[in-house]
């Protein structure tokens, strides 16, 4: 199974009185890969990741971590999960090293082997300064760091991180995603819930997209932004003569919208940025002046609009 | 599951142990309180009371009230009597310088030698309403003893056809006074029973503080889930039953801690002495698991930190009230007595005072150690059950 996804998930369904949180998802992540599971508040993220770590009873679905199957070894498979919770999920009134023995020790590692794996990981999140600090006393950032140290010591296969960068400040949150890069070429496998498109973005090397507890789509960015044909919207703010260019942008090759808005012309275009500049010598010869140009890309954004029809943070 | 346990108990005792409410709790309160109430209380708990007795019989069977029963073997040691004139006594009763007064009116062994109604008045000053009680069945006592002897002599009148000598008479108000005392004196708790304050209030305030100490495993599960530690916990593949088994371990362990160093610290410093040590730690283990027992099942009905603490408060209190952790259990009405006897810390209580007052070993304490530890077992495994719910999702 080592050439195999670390983690295979299929069919997981969950059912909370008449509310149906989790319908039908399935996904699987391989090793060194890191899998983001994007969507909204209250889109079943959570509910998913929860069944996956054997905290939450399935209505149905199976899963697989390691080769090992949640039915059959839940030991097992809770022993090649590392867990950070969407909370910090620590003990405030132990420092950072207390907390980080405690936690190494219920994943099994004693002695020798555990001291070196508290010390590397204090490194790696860069805590070793203030480890013997109650956790109390930690920035909100360095408490988020520690929960994800807590879940890392073990070397786990499978990394589940449950929005971790939520209510963080700008420079946490940019510690913390650099932390979970340099997993992926660890080759550490990453489940990585979030509703922040720009992280889905930067650190999965797939996504898929939740709404609603179903799965609807999945795949690289390149390949969800295809779903949506990969048009850039152009906003010209300009003066002069806006219908002659909109006529002219019309006629550009890979323009396929033009109209003429309230203070300048609106685009639709494949590969906006290599036609700006055919853009703003059509936009003289028509007798209009450019005065700011806006170029929209298509995003994961722009996929999940298109797949709901409202936006992530609605 | 074992290393599961130790670990969540270590963890939690570390916390505890950092807490220093946690330990002013477990180790200060109690023995301060102790000190406090049983200074409060006096140094002992013997039955003692000052009666004033006015005599104006002089005859057998005034003086087979006087000699022999206030000054009889049995209460002795324990009764001061003032033997002044009525007015006297009435007025010595109204400045609260005798707990009561026996008026013994003139006529009265002539009156019970000719089989005439006599009175014995009881004046009770009402500031120790124990002595009062004491000094009522004392005088009920003899003249229900009197009543009865009366019967023999109307008999010797009747056989004789000559009312008794006084010779005769002294002799039958000698019977009346040689009867036992009353049952509610002889066989209550406060007579003949010398109960050090350091011997009550030690266990006394052991036992109720060890309910507040206790109850952190319980709500302990709540915090957990509270912070999040607990979905993390059981992430690991930690049995959640073994989480449960560490919190019940922790506050067994400071539990126990928290009794010993009572016992210690009212050894040395009062000189107490709490009885045969192998029965001391018997009835010890037994609180301390029907403290856990129930407090665990009162914070498992609670949804909140809040509502625990709450819950838990006031049972720990009713508990309290009712077991005779505030006041000496002798010195309430009789209901309230076996009232006491419906809470587990009135059992162990009671078992501590066997121990001190009575002597022995396990035999003595037998009873409060099976009851108490019965109640521990069944409320834990209530709790126990109704925790499923908070460990497994």
């Amino acid at each position: 199974m080592d050439d195999g996804p670390v983690l295979w998930c299929k069919d997981l369904r969950k059912r909370f009185k008449e509310r149906l949180a989790v319908d039908g998802v399935g996904f699987e992540v391989a090793p060194g890969e890191t899998y983001g599971l994007l969507g909204p508040n209250g889109a079943g993220k959570t509910t998913t990741i929860s069944m996956i770590c054997g905290l939450l009873r399935r209505d149905g679905g199976e899963v697989t971590v390691a080769g090992a199957s949640l039915d059959r070894d839940p030991g097992l498979v809770k022993a090649a999960i590392g867990y950070v919770p969407q909370d910090v999920a620590l003990y405030p009134d132990l420092s950072g090293l207390e907390n980080l023995r405690f936690w190494g020790r219920m994943y099994g590692l004693t002695g020798r082997e555990l001291n070196e794996r508290v010390d590397a990981t204090l490194e790696v999140v860069g805590l070793t300064e203030r480890s013997g600090d109650k956790v109390s006393d930690y920035s909100g950032g360095m408490q988020r760091r520690l929960n994800i140290a807590a879940g890392l010591l073990h070397r786990p296969r499978l990394l589940v991180l449950d929005e971790p960068t939520a209510g963080v400040d700008p420079q946490s949150r940019n510690a913390i995603l650099g932390n979970v890069e340099a997993l992926g070429g660890e080759g550490v496998a990453v489940l990585y819930t979030t509703h922040y498109m720009e992280e889905a973005e930067r650190l999965c090397d797939r996504v898929g997209i939740i709404d609603q507890g179903r799965l609807v789509a999945e795949g690289t960015r390149r390949e969800l932004v295809a779903t949506v044909g990969e048009r850039d919207r152009i906003e010209l703010a300009a003066t002069g003569d806006l219908a002659a260019l909109a006529g002219v942008a019309a006629r550009l090759e890979g323009v396929d919208e033009a109209g003429v808005v309230a203070g300048g012309v609106h685009l639709v275009a494949r590969d906006g940025r290599r036609l700006l500049p055919r853009l703003l010598e059509a936009a003289e010869h028509a007798g209009a002046e450019v005065t700011s140009v806006e170029l929209v890309e298509p995003d994961l954004e722009a996929v999940f609009l298109h797949l709901t029809g409202k936006a992530l943070r609605d | 599951m074992l290393r599961t346990a130790l670990l969540v108990a270590g963890k939690d005792l570390r916390q505890r142990l950092r807490d220093r409410s946690a330990l002013v709790i477990a180790f200060i309160a109690p023995f301060v309180l102790a000190s406090i109430v049983g200074l409060a209380f006096g140094g002992d708990f013997a039955f003692r009371a000052t009666y004033a007795v006015a005599d104006a019989d002089r005859g057998p069977v005034a003086t087979g009230f006087t000699d022999g029963v206030l000054a009889s073997e049995g209460l002795r040691d324990l009764v001061t009597v003032r033997r002044v004139d009525a007015g006297e006594a009435r007025a010595l009763v109204d400045r609260g310088e005798v707990d009561a007064a026996f008026l013994l009116p003139a006529g009265l062994s002539a009156a019970v030698q000719a089989g005439r109604p006599a009175t014995l008045t009881v004046v009770e000053s009402g500031e120790n309403p124990i002595a009062g009680q004491v000094a009522r069945s004392l005088a009920e006592a003899y003249t229900a003893e009197l009543a009865a002897t009366g019967l023999a002599v109307a008999t010797a009148l009747d056989a004789a056809g000559r009312p008794p000598t006084e010779a005769a008479a002294q002799r039958l108000g000698e019977r009346a006074a040689a009867t036992r005392l009353p049952a509610q004196l002889v066989e209550g708790q406060v007579g003949g029973r010398t109960i050090e304050a350091a011997n009550y209030f030690g266990p006394s305030m052991a036992i109720f503080f060890l309910f507040f100490t206790v109850s952190f495993g319980a709500r302990s599960v709540l915090t957990e889930r509270r912070q999040g530690t607990m979905r993390r916990l059981l992430a690991t593949a930690a049995p959640p039953g073994g989480v449960l088994a560490g919190k019940a371990l922790a506050a067994f362990t400071l539990g126990t801690a928290s009794m010993l160093v009572m016992w210690l610290a009212t050894t040395v410093v009062f000189g107490a002495d709490w009885g045969d040590p192998v029965a001391v730690v018997a009835l010890i283990v037994s609180s301390v698991l029907s403290a856990i027992g129930i407090t665990a099942l009162v914070i498992t009905l609670a949804k909140t930190d809040e509502q625990a603490e709450g819950y838990s408060s006031l049972v720990v209190f009713t508990l309290a009230l009712l077991g005779g952790n505030f006041i000496y259990l002798a010195q309430l009405p009789e209901l309230l007595q076996r009232a006491a006897l419906l809470t587990p810390n009135g059992w162990a209580l009671r078992g501590f005072v066997d121990l001190v007052a009575d002597g022995g070993g396990l035999a003595t304490v037998a009873l409060p150690v099976a009851v108490t530890l019965s109640v521990g077992l069944v409320t834990g495994a209530l709790a126990l059950y109704r925790a499923r719910r908070l460990v497994v999702a």
